[in-house]
C-alpha cells in the first residue's frame, strides 16, 4: 500500500492535538493528546503548563497507549444464566436499575465504588447516586482511604492549615522531610522538586521502609519501625532533629508508603506533630504536602466519594452543606457513615463500580479474594475489560480518559480540564452520561447534557470550586482550590510565630493505647524479620498501565521471571542466612507459612523483607490481609 | 523569479514577507505543507497547515521535534490479513509529497542524522520512502534559543548544507538559499515572488550569522573534552553511579530528541476498533496493523532479553550507554555525525537533572554536583 498525493483525501500525518491532563498520578501534568485518522497516536508535553513545563514521566509519555491498545469494552452486556451477552443501552441500564431497586426494596446493602481515575464529574455523580438515590453512605474511591489517612494524620497533629500549594516551596526549602513509598516512581514531578531543592543546598531526610532513589540523594535516611506504635517514636527522627536543628523553612512531603491506613495515619501524625512543634519553637515555617496516589484521588475525595463525609469535603452533620445538597438534589443526602472500599467489597449485595480498572483494591487477585460472596448485582462502568467487568451482571462501556470530557483535581488542588480527543468508540458513552442515565432510571431528578453542566452543579454544592471559571478551564490551566481539609490554608505569614530560640524538643507524645498499633508491638515477640509491602500501590498493577505495551513491560517481565513472586532482603541479612540471589526462603508467620525466592538488594533495610504489592497474593498465607507482619525466616 | 534566473543550488533569492503567504499557498497546490504554528493553548507545534497566515516565522522551537513526521509515534508498517488462504502481509508506504517549512537548523541536522541511520546497513524502506518525499526548508536562527547549544554540535545556528532551501529573516524580507533541485522547485513555484538577492542582502545574512554565533556566550556544551574522556575510558564508573539517582527514567530525553530512534513493534488488531470482537487479543481478529512505536533505551525493560537477562538492568548502565552513543568518538567516527544537535529539548523535558549539558559537564569535570542550576 502506497499513500501518494490524492491516494487519500487526508494526510495520515495531519494529526490534531488536544490539550489534556495526564491520567496517571496526582501531579497533574499537562499534555497534548495527538490523534489522526480517528485514533490516538501519541502525546507530547505542554511547555506552557504551569507545573510540568514540558516534562512528563514515562507514564505520561505513554498516556495514549491504554486507550489505543487496551482490551476495550465496546457495547453493553448483561449476564444471563448462560453467561454474558450483548445488550442494548436501554436494556442494560434498565436491568441495572431494576437489580439495584430490588435490593433497595429488600433492605439489602448496596454501595458505589469510584476511583481516583474518575473525573470529578463521574466521582460526583457516583457520590450523588449513593447518597441521594441509593440512600447509602457506602461510597468510596479506590485509593481514597490512603489519602484520607494522610489527611487524618495531619488533622490529628493540628497541621491541617499548613498545606503547601506550590512545588516551588519545596525547591526553596532548607530542609525537606519525605515520607515515602518511592516518590520517584509514585510522583515523579514532586520528586524533581525535591531533587532541585537538594541541588540548591537543602538537606533531605527520607523516611520509609525501602532504600529508594530519593534516599540515595538524601543526607539522612530513616527507616520506619513497624515495631513502634507510631512508627517514628522513639526513633531516629527525634535524634536527627536534636542533633540537626533545621534552619530556614521546612517542607514535609507525605506520600502513601503503605496501604495500612492506620499505620499511614499514625506515622503522618507523629511526623507532623514533631516537626511542627520544632518549627514553631524555632520560628521556622513548615509546610506539608499530602499526596494522593491517582490523578484524581483528591478530586474524588472532595466530590464526596468517601464514606464519612459529604461533597466538599464536609462532615455528614454539616447542616449548611446538607442544605446546599438538598436544594440541588431535591432530597436530603443519606446521613449514614458508610463503609470504605475494602469493607464494601466484602459486605454489600449490590455494587456500582466506576472505572474499577484504575483501582488497586479490586485488582485481579484482590477481586476474587475480597469480593462479597453474597454480591447479587454488580454494575460496572469501564472503558476496559477487567476481572470486575467480566464478573459484572451489567457491564456498561464508557470512554477512556482520552475520550472523556471533565476535570481532575491534582494533589496540589489545581482543577483542570481533561478533554476528549475522540468520541468514545463504538457504542460506548461518556461516563457522566451513563451515570446520569442510571440515576434517572432510579428516580433522581439529576439530568445533564454535558460534563460542563455537571461541573456547574459541583460548583453549586462545593463553594470552594466556585473560583474555577470556565475561561480558566477552557483557555488556561484551571484554578487552584482550597478544600482538602475543610477550607482555606489559614497559614500564618512566613517568619511569624514563636521567636527563634534554641529548640529542645519535648518528649515524644505519649503513645495512646487506643492508637491501635499495640498489636505491632506484640508482634515483635514473634519472628526475626518484618515482612512488609513495598509501598501502598504498584503502578504495574494498574489496568491502564497493563493495557499499555510500553508501560507494562517491566511488570510483565517481572511476573515472567518470578512466577512464584519474590521478597527483597538486605544483602547482609542474606549473608547471615547463607542465601544467595534466587534461593528460596521459608517464611513463617502466626498466620501460616510460604516458600518464596529471595532477591538481595540494599533497597530492603536490615531486618526487613519487602514484597512488591503485585505479589502480595502469593504470600497471603503469611501476610494475611495485613500490610506488615513479623515472620521467621530460614533457608528452605 | 524567472525560471532561467539561476535557481541552482547555491543561488540566493529574496522574497518580501507580504508575499510569503502566497508562496506557501502555491506550495500547497502540490504538497502538504508542515510548519510551526501556535496551538489554541499557546504552545508551539509543528503541524500540517491549512492557513498560511497561521505559520510562525519568529518562534521558540516546538518542544515536539519534527521527527514524528518521519518516524511517527505510532507508525503503521504493514497490514496483516488472515483469510482462508492464510496470512497476507501488505507493506504500508507513505510517499505523499510534503514540504516541511521553517525547520530550525538543529532539527534539520537531526533529520539528516535519522536518514543516515535508516539508510545504513539494512536500509529501512518505510522510513526512506517517506523521508525522500519531503522537501526540507530550514529557517536559520539569527538569535540562539534559550536552551540551545547547536553551536557545539555543528548544527547551527546557520547551515552550510543539507537543506533544500535555507531561509533567513532579514526583517522585511526573507532570504532563500537554494540547496538542491527540490529547493529549486520551491523557488520556481514562487515565480514572480522571488528576486535574486543583492550583495547587501547577502552581507546582512552574514552579519546575522556572526551575531548569532557571538550570542551563545559561555552557555555551551564543550563536547570535545567530554568526548575525549568518554572515548578513552577516563570516566570513572562511580560518576555514572552518582548520577543515576538524579535520572527519573522518564525517557523524555529520548522521545523528545531529534536524533533518537529507539522503537518497539506491536500488532494492533484492526477489528478491535470495528464492530467486531470486544478484545484486542481476540483470536478471531482477521486484520492487524503492525506498528512501530517510540521507545526509550532508558526504560529498564527495553533491553530485557527473552531469557530474562538484562544487560543494562542497572540505571547507571543505561545512562552510560546513552551518553556513549551520543558523545563517543567511536560513534562519531562510525556515523560521521554527532548524535546530538544541541536543540536543548532534553534540558526542557528532563524530569531529573541529567540532561545533555549537565552530563557532559560532569564528564568533563569528573564529578557530579546534581546537575546545572
Amino acid at each position: 500500500m502506497v499513500l501518494q498525493s490524492g491516494g487519500e483525501a487526508k494526510d495520515p500525518l495531519a494529526e490534531e492535538s488536544v490539550l489534556s491532563t495526564c491520567p496517571y498520578c496526582a501531579c497533574g501534568c499537562g499534555l497534548y493528546l495527538r490523534f489522526g485518522s480517528s485514533r490516538l497516536v501519541g502525546v507530547f508535553p505542554s511547555r506552557s503548563h504551569p507545573l510540568s513545563q514540558g516534562r512528563l514521566c514515562a507514564r505520561g509519555w505513554g498516556a495514549h497507549e491504554a486507550d489505543l491498545w487496551g482490551s476495550r469494552l465496546f457495547r453493553p452486556r448483561v449476564q444471563d444464566s448462560s453467561g454474558p451477552r450483548p445488550a442494548s443501552w436501554s436494556e442494560a441500564l434498565g436491568r441495572a436499575a431494576q437489580e439495584l431497586r430490588a435490593l433497595l426494596d429488600a433492605g439489602k446493602r448496596v454501595g458505589v465504588l469510584v476511583s481516583g481515575g474518575c473525573t470529578n464529574e463521574e466521582a460526583y455523580l457516583g457520590a450523588r447516586l449513593a447518597r441521594e438515590v441509593l440512600r447509602t453512605g457506602n461510597v468510596d474511591a479506590c485509593l481514597g482511604p490512603e489519602y484520607g489517612a494522610i489527611l487524618r494524620g495531619l488533622s490529628d497533629a493540628g497541621a491541617s492549615a499548613d498545606l503547601l500549594e506550590s512545588l516551588n516551596w519545596i525547591e526553596g526549602s532548607d530542609r525537606i522531610f519525605l515520607l515515602e513509598g518511592d516518590l520517584a516512581v509514585t510522583h515523579p514531578e514532586v520528586a524533581l522538586s525535591v531533587l532541585r531543592g537538594v541541588r540548591r543546598g537543602a538537606s533531605l531526610v527520607t523516611l520509609g521502609l525501602a532504600r529508594t532513589r530519593m534516599s540515595q540523594v538524601a543526607g539522612t535516611h530513616i527507616l520506619l519501625d513497624p515495631g513502634c506504635p507510631r512508627f517514628l517514636y522513639p526513633g531516629p527522627l527525634e535524634t536527627h532533629l536534636d542533633t540537626h536543628p533545621p534552619p530556614g523553612r521546612i517542607a514535609v512531603v507525605l506520600s502513601p508508603w503503605t496501604p495500612d491506613t492506620e499505620a499511614l495515619s499514625a506515622s503522618v501524625c507523629a511526623m507532623a506533630e514533631y516537626i511542627g512543634r520544632i518549627g514553631r519553637a524555632l520560628g521556622t515555617a513548615v509546610r506539608f504536602l499530602p499526596l494522593p496516589i491517582r490523578a484524581n484521588t483528591r478530586g474524588a475525595y472532595e466530590m464526596g466519594a468517601a464514606p464519612g463525609h459529604l461533597p466538599g469535603p464536609r462532615p455528614l452533620e454539616d447542616q449548611a452543606a446538607r442544605d446546599r445538597l438538598r436544594s440541588v438534589w431535591g432530597a436530603d443526602p443519606a446521613r449514614e457513615a458508610g463503609t470504605d472500599a475494602r469493607e464494601m467489597l466484602r459486605t454489600v449485595e449490590g455494587l456500582v463500580v466506576v472505572r474499577d480498572g484504575c483501582s488497586a483494591i479490586p485488582s485481579t487477585a484482590m477481586w476474587d479474594a475480597s469480593i462479597s460472596p453474597t454480591l447479587k448485582s454488580l454494575v460496572v462502568l469501564d472503558a476496559f475489560r477487567s476481572p470486575a467487568s467480566d464478573a459484572a451482571t451489567v457491564a456498561l462501556p464508557i470512554g477512556g480518559l482520552s475520550e472523556t470530557d471533565g476535570t481532575f483535581t491534582s494533589g496540589l488542588g489545581r482543577v483542570q480540564r481533561i478533554r476528549a480527543a475522540n468520541a468514545p468508540p463504538n457504542e460506548s458513552r461518556q461516563g457522566w452520561e451513563v451515570l446520569s442515565g442510571l440515576m434517572g432510571l432510579l428516580g433522581s431528578q439529576g439530568r445533564y447534557s454535558s460534563a460542563a453542566e455537571v461541573f456547574s452543579e459541583i460548583q453549586g454544592v462545593i463553594p470552594a470550586y466556585g473560583v474555577v471559571t470556565s475561561e480558566a478551564l477552557d483557555e488556561g490551566w484551571g484554578e487552584t482550590v482550597r478544600t482538602a481539609l475543610g477550607g482555606g490554608n489559614g497559614r500564618a505569614p512566613e517568619g511569624s510565630g514563636a521567636s527563634p530560640e534554641p529548640h529542645r524538643p519535648g518528649p515524644p507524645p505519649a503513645v495512646a493505647a487506643e492508637d491501635g498499633r499495640a498489636g505491632k508491638g506484640d508482634g515483635e515477640a514473634f519472628g526475626t524479620h518484618w515482612l512488609v509491602l513495598d509501598g501502598a500501590f504498584e503502578w504495574s498493577e494498574d489496568a491502564m498501565v497493563q493495557a499499555s505495551p510500553t508501560l507494562r513491560r517491566d511488570g510483565m517481565a517481572r511476573r515472567k521471571l518470578h512466577p512464584r513472586g519474590f521478597v527483597v532482603m538486605n544483602p547482609s541479612d542474606g549473608s547471615a542466612l547463607g542465601v544467595r540471589e534466587g534461593w528460596v526462603l521459608r517464611l513463617r508467620s502466626r498466620g501460616g507459612e510460604a516458600l518464596v525466592p529471595v532477591s538481595l538488594s540494599p533497597r530492603a533495610g536490615e531486618g526487613f523483607l519487602l514484597i512488591p504489592p503485585g505479589f502480595r497474593q502469593l504470600l497471603s498465607d503469611v501476610l494475611g490481609a495485613s500490610a506488615m507482619e513479623r515472620v521467621e525466616v530460614e533457608r528452605a | 523569479m524567472k525560471n532561467d534566473a539561476g535557481a541552482v543550488p547555491g543561488s540566493v533569492f529574496v522574497v518580501t514577507k507580504e508575499d510569503l503567504g502566497e508562496w506557501v499557498g502555491r506550495l500547497q497546490a502540490d504538497a502538504d505543507v508542515i510548519a510551526p504554528h501556535l496551538t489554541p493553548w499557546g504552545d508551539e507545534e509543528f503541524r500540517t497547515v491549512s492557513d498560511p497566515g497561521a505559520i510562525l516565522w519568529d518562534f521558540v522551537n516546538p518542544l515536539d521535534p519534527p521527527k514524528r513526521f518521519f518516524l511517527p509515534q505510532t507508525e503503521p508498517l504493514a497490514r496483516i490479513t488472515r483469510d482462508r488462504d492464510g496470512f497476507r502481509v501488505e507493506e504500508v508506504h507513505d510517499e505523499r509529497p510534503r514540504v516541511f517549512l521553517n525547520l530550525r537548523s538543529c532539527d534539520l541536522k537531526g533529520l539528516l542524522y535519522l536518514r543516515k541511520m535508516h539508510a545504513t546497513d539494512l536500509p529501512d524502506e518505510t522510513f526512506l520512502r517517506r523521508f525522500d518525499s519531503f522537501t526540507l526548508v530550514s529557517l536559520a536562527c539569527s538569535k540562539p534559543c534559550p536552551l540551545g547549544f547547536c553551536v557545539c554540535c555543528d548544527a547551527g545556528p546557520f547551515l552550510r548544507e543539507g537543506f533544500d532551501l535555507q531561509l533567513t529573516d532579514l526583517g522585511s524580507t526573507v532570504l532563500a538559499e537554494c540547496g538542491s533541485a527540490k529547493g529549486r522547485g520551491l523557488l520556481e513555484a514562487g515565480d514572480g515572488l522571488f528576486r535574486p538577492a543583492t550583495p547587501a542582502d547577502v552581507e546582512r545574512r552574514q552579519e546575522l550569522e556572526t551575531l548569532a554565533l557571538r550570542s551563545f556566550g559561555e552557555e555551551t556544551c564543550h563536547f570535545g573534552s567530554a568526548m575525549r574522556r568518554i572515548s578513552t575510558r577516563r570516566v570513572d564508573g562511580s560518576l555514572w553511579t552518582a548520577m543515576a539517582p538524579w535520572c527519573l527514567e522518564c525517557g523524555g530525553c529520548n522521545l523528545a530528541c531529534p536524533t533518537c530512534y529507539c522503537f518497539s513493534v506491536k500488532d494492533l488488531p484492526s477489528a478491535a476498533w470495528e464492530d467486531q470482537p470486544e478484545t484486542a487479543d481476540d483470536a478471531s481478529s482477521a486484520c492487524w496493523t503492525r506498528c512501530r512505536i517510540w521507545d526509550s533505551c532508558q526504560y529498564s525493560a527495553f533491553t530485557m532479553e527473552a531469557s530474562g537477562h538484562n544487560p543494562r538492568d542497572a540505571k547507571e548502565e543505561r545512562m552510560k550507554r546513552r551518553f556513549f552513543h551520543k558523545v563517543s568518538a567511536q560513534y562519531y567516527q562510525k556515523d560521521g555525525l554527532l548524535g546530538c544537535v544541541g536543540c536543548g529539548r532534553c534540558v526542557q523535558v528532563c524530569l531529573g537533572t541529567t540532561d545533555m549539558p549537565a552530563v557532559v559537564e560532569a564528564v568533563r569535570k569528573g564529578k557530579w554536583e546534581g546537575g546545572r542550576p
